[in-house]
C-alpha cells in the first residue's frame, strides 16, 4: 500500500486514523475521509504545501565542553568546567560518565536565568496553597537536592503564512407559527485570501522532555534574548539539541496553521461549517537555535516519576502534580457529608418530613 | 296448592311493600330556623344559613334520592344494594341524587351542600362520594369528601365521568349510574393513587399535602457536588498542556485577510410543533359553603 500523508486533505492539520469507523477523522475541522479519499487527496494539497525549507541563521561551532553521559538512560547533559553534574537529571541515576564534547552547532541566542535556587524552592512550596490534594513533596530535602537549572535547547522559527482558504459557511434563520417551526439555511462558499507572520514560534529541541511540559513553559519574553555567550552557562547545566530542525518545524507549522485558520475564521460573521479547501502555504523565514532557562526537578512519588519545571525567566511552574489518594477520599467524603446534611436541613426547613 | 300460592303472593306483596318502605326516596323533612337538621360538625353562620334552608333534608340511610324520577323502583332497589356493598367494602359512604330543579344553579354547590347538610359520610372526616344527576343544568357531578378525596384523584374522576356521561345523553340513567358505581369500586380496590401518596386527610376532613425528604435526590446532589469539587481540585494539579496554537507568536500588524462570499443554495426545514397539555396529577379540592373540603368534577350531557 502507498504511504499516506497524515495530514487532513481539507485543512492541513494532523489527522489520525479512527479504528471505530475505520476512517481518518480530522479533530480540527471535523472532516472524515476513507482510505480511497485519503489516497486521492494525497500529494494533491498537503505535501507540496507543507514541505518547508528550513534556513538556519548561523552555523557557528560550539566551544569545547564537558559532557555527562548517563549509563542508565542514555541522556547527555553538558556543563562548562566550573560546573559538575553528580546525577542524571532525567532518571536520577548517579552512574554518569564525563567526557569532552567534540563538535556541534553553537546556539545563536540565549535567555539567561533570572532567579536563584533558594527562590525557586520557595515558589515550588507556594504550590501547596489551594491544592489540598497535593502531597508535601517539597518538604523533603532529598527532592530539593534534585532541583537543577538547565538551559534547554529550542528551535525558534519565524514563519510566514500566505495563500487562500475556502470555507463552507451558512446563515440560519429560525421562526415559527402556531403549527410549525421553520429553519432556513443559506449556504455560501467563503473564499479568503490571507497573509500573516509569526515570530519565534518555539519548539523544544530536546527529545528527553514531554512536548506538553515544554509547551506549557511558554511564553518567554524575547526582549531579554541575548547573543549567545559561553559564559552564561557557568553554574548551570545545558543540553544539546537532538531533534532535527527540519523535523521540529512540523510542530511549529501545525501551530501556526491552526492559529491562522482561527484568525481567518474570526473574520467570518456566518457560521463556519467546515474547511472546503486549504491552500495556505507556510514559509520559513528564519530559524534560530536558542537556549532557554528552565529549573527542573524529577521527583519519585509512590514509585512513579513526576517532572516539574519552572520557566527560569518568568517563574511559571509547570508539571503534573501527583494526587494524594488518601486526601482525595477524605475530601470527597467530607464534602459529601456536608452537602448531604445541608440539603437535609434545607429540606426540613422547607417543611419536608423524614 | 291454592293456599301455597296465596302465601307466596302474600310474601311477595309484603316484600315489595317493605322494599318500598326502604326506598321511599324523595321523602324530605322540613328544615326550620329552630331546627336546621344538620350534622353535629356543621356550624351554622349567617353566611350558610340560607344555603342550609334551601338544601333538602333527607334520611341519610336511603342512599338513592331520585327526585327527578329517573329510575324505576326495582332499579332504585338494585342501586341501593350496590351502594351498600360499596360502603361495606371500602368504608366510604355513597349516595346517588337526581334532581329536576337546581335551586343553586351550580352542580358542584348543590352536590356539596346536599352531602354536608345531611348526615352522610363515615368517620369524623365524613368519608364518602355523592353522585348527582342534574336535569336542570344537564350535568352530572361527582363530589368526594374525606378519604374519598385522596382515593379519587382528578384523573380517576375524569375517567369515571367520561365513562358514563354518554349514557346520560342517551337517557340510560340507570346504566350510567350502575357503571359509575362499578368504576369507582374498581378504583377503590386499587387503593390510593400514587399521585396522592403524600396527601393526608385529618379528622375534620381537611386536606394536607405532606412533603417528604427526597433521599434519592439528596444523594445524587451530594455525590455530584463532591465529584465536581474533587475534579476542580484535581485539575488544579495539572500544570502542563500541549500547545496547539501559536497565537502568542502572531505579529498582529502583519495580518492581512481579504475575501468574498459565494452564494451556493438555500433550504428551509419545517418541524411540526407538538402542543402537549400537561396535567400535574393529584386531587384538586375546594371548600363548600359548610367549610368542609371536597374534591370532584362535572360533565355536561
Amino acid at each position: 500500500m502507498e504511504v499516506l500523508d497524515n495530514k487532513c486533505p481539507a485543512c492541513g492539520a494532523k489527522i489520525e486514523f479512527n479504528p471505530k469507523n475505520q476512517k481518518w477523522d480530522c479533530s480540527y475541522c471535523g472532516s472524515k475521509f476513507s482510505i480511497e479519499e485519503m489516497q486521492k487527496y494525497d500529494n494533491a494539497s498537503s505535501k507540496e504545501n507543507n514541505k518547508i525549507e528550513v534556513k538556519l541563521n548561523s552555523e557557528k561551532k560550539l566551544e569545547e565542553m564537558d559532557v555527562y553521559h548517563c549509563k542508565n538512560c542514555g541522556a547527555e547533559v553538558m556543563a562548562d568546567e566550573t560546573t559538575t553534574a553528580t546525577f542524571c537529571l532525567y532518571c536520577g541515576s548517579t552512574t554518569i560518565l564525563k567526557d569532552r564534547i567534540i563538535d556541534g552547532i553553537a546556539p545563536s541566542k540565549i535567555i539567561p536565568f533570572k532567579n536563584v535556587k533558594d527562590d525557586v524552592v520557595k515558589e515550588f512550596k507556594n504550590l501547596y496553597k489551594g491544592r489540598p490534594l497535593m502531597p508535601k513533596l517539597f518538604n523533603d530535602a532529598k527532592n530539593i537536592e534534585k532541583l537543577v537549572g538547565v538551559y534547554i535547547p529550542f528551535w525558534s522559527y519565524d514563519l510566514n503564512v500566505f495563500g487562500d482558504i475556502n470555507f463552507k459557511t451558512s446563515d440560519t434563520k429560525t421562526w415559527s407559527d402556531y403549527d410549525y417551526s421553520y429553519t432556513k439555511t443559506d449556504e455560501y462558499l467563503t473564499k479568503k485570501d490571507a497573509r500573516m507572520n509569526y515570530n519565534g514560534v518555539l519548539v523544544d529541541a530536546s527529545s528527553r522532555f514531554d512536548d506538553d511540559l515544554m509547551d506549557s513553559l511558554e511564553p518567554f519574553n524575547f526582549n531579554e534574548l541575548q547573543e549567545y555567550n559561553h559564559a552564561y552557562l557557568s553554574g548551570f547545566l545545558s543540553e544539546k539539541y537532538d531533534v532535527d530542525q527540519n523535523k521540529a518545524i512540523e510542530r511549529a507549522s501545525t501551530r501556526a496553521m491552526n492559529t491562522s485558520i482561527e484568525q481567518i475564521k474570526n473574520t467570518i460573521t456566518k457560521n463556519v461549517d467546515c474547511v472546503e479547501s486549504n491552500n495556505l502555504n507556510i514559509k520559513n523565514i528564519n530559524t534560530d537555535y536558542i537556549l532557554l532557562p528552565v529549573w527542573m526537578m524529577n521527583i519519585d512519588y509512590n514509585g512513579k516519576k513526576y517532572m516539574f519545571a519552572m520557566n527560569g525567566q518568568t517563574r511559571k511552574i509547570v508539571g503534573n502534580i501527583p494526587i494524594d489518594k488518601k486526601k482525595a477520599v477524605i475530601i470527597f467524603l467530607f464534602i459529601f457529608v456536608i452537602v448531604f446534611i445541608i440539603g437535609l436541613i434545607i429540606s426540613i426547613l422547607m417543611g419536608a418530613q423524614i | 296448592m291454592k293456599k301455597y300460592l296465596s302465601i307466596i303472593l302474600l310474601l311477595i306483596i309484603t316484600f315489595i311493600f317493605s322494599v318500598n318502605n326502604v326506598i321511599a326516596s324523595t321523602n324530605t323533612k322540613v328544615r326550620t330556623e329552630s331546627d336546621y337538621l344538620v350534622p353535629d360538625n356543621i356550624k351554622i353562620t349567617n353566611y350558610n344559613k340560607d344555603k342550609i334552608l334551601r338544601t333538602p333534608a333527607v334520611d341519610s340511610t336511603e342512599k338513592v334520592y331520585d327526585f327527578a324520577d329517573l329510575f324505576t323502583d326495582s332499579e332504585e332497589q338494585y342501586l341501593y344494594n350496590q351502594i351498600n356493598e360499596y360502603i361495606s367494602s371500602y368504608k366510604m359512604d355513597l349516595a346517588v341524587v337526581t334532581i329536576n330543579e337546581n335551586n343553586k344553579n351550580d352542580v358542584e354547590k348543590y352536590a356539596d351542600d346536599f352531602y354536608d347538610y345531611n348526615d352522610f359520610g363515615i368517620n369524623s372526616s365524613r368519608d364518602g362520594v355523592l353522585f348527582l344527576i342534574d336535569m336542570d343544568t344537564r350535568q352530572i357531578h361527582m363530589t368526594t369528601t374525606g378519604q374519598a378525596i385522596k382515593m379519587y384523584d382528578d384523573e380517576r374522576i375524569d375517567d369515571a365521568l367520561d365513562l358514563v356521561y354518554q349514557h346520560m345523553t342517551d337517557q340510560e340513567y340507570y346504566t350510567g349510574t350502575n357503571k359509575f358505581i362499578n368504576k369507582i369500586s374498581e378504583d377503590a380496590k386499587l387503593g390510593v393513587p400514587t399521585s396522592n401518596k403524600n396527601m393526608v386527610i385529618d379528622k375534620d376532613g381537611n386536606v394536607h399535602i405532606i412533603k417528604r425528604v427526597n433521599w434519592f435526590l439528596l444523594l445524587i446532589i451530594s455525590i455530584v457536588v463532591s465529584a465536581i469539587v474533587l475534579i476542580i481540585l484535581v485539575t488544579k494539579n495539572k500544570l502542563a498542556r500541549k500547545a496547539t496554537t501559536a497565537e502568542e507568536y502572531l505579529d498582529k500588524d502583519s495580518v492581512e485577510i481579504n475575501g468574498e462570499d459565494v452564494f451556493l443554495n438555500t433550504n428551509t426545514i419545517r418541524h411540526k410543533i407538538e402542543h402537549s397539555s400537561g396535567s400535574s396529577g393529584g386531587s384538586s379540592h375546594h371548600s363548600g359553603s359548610s367549610g368542609m373540603s371536597h374534591g370532584g368534577g362535572s360533565r355536561g350531557f
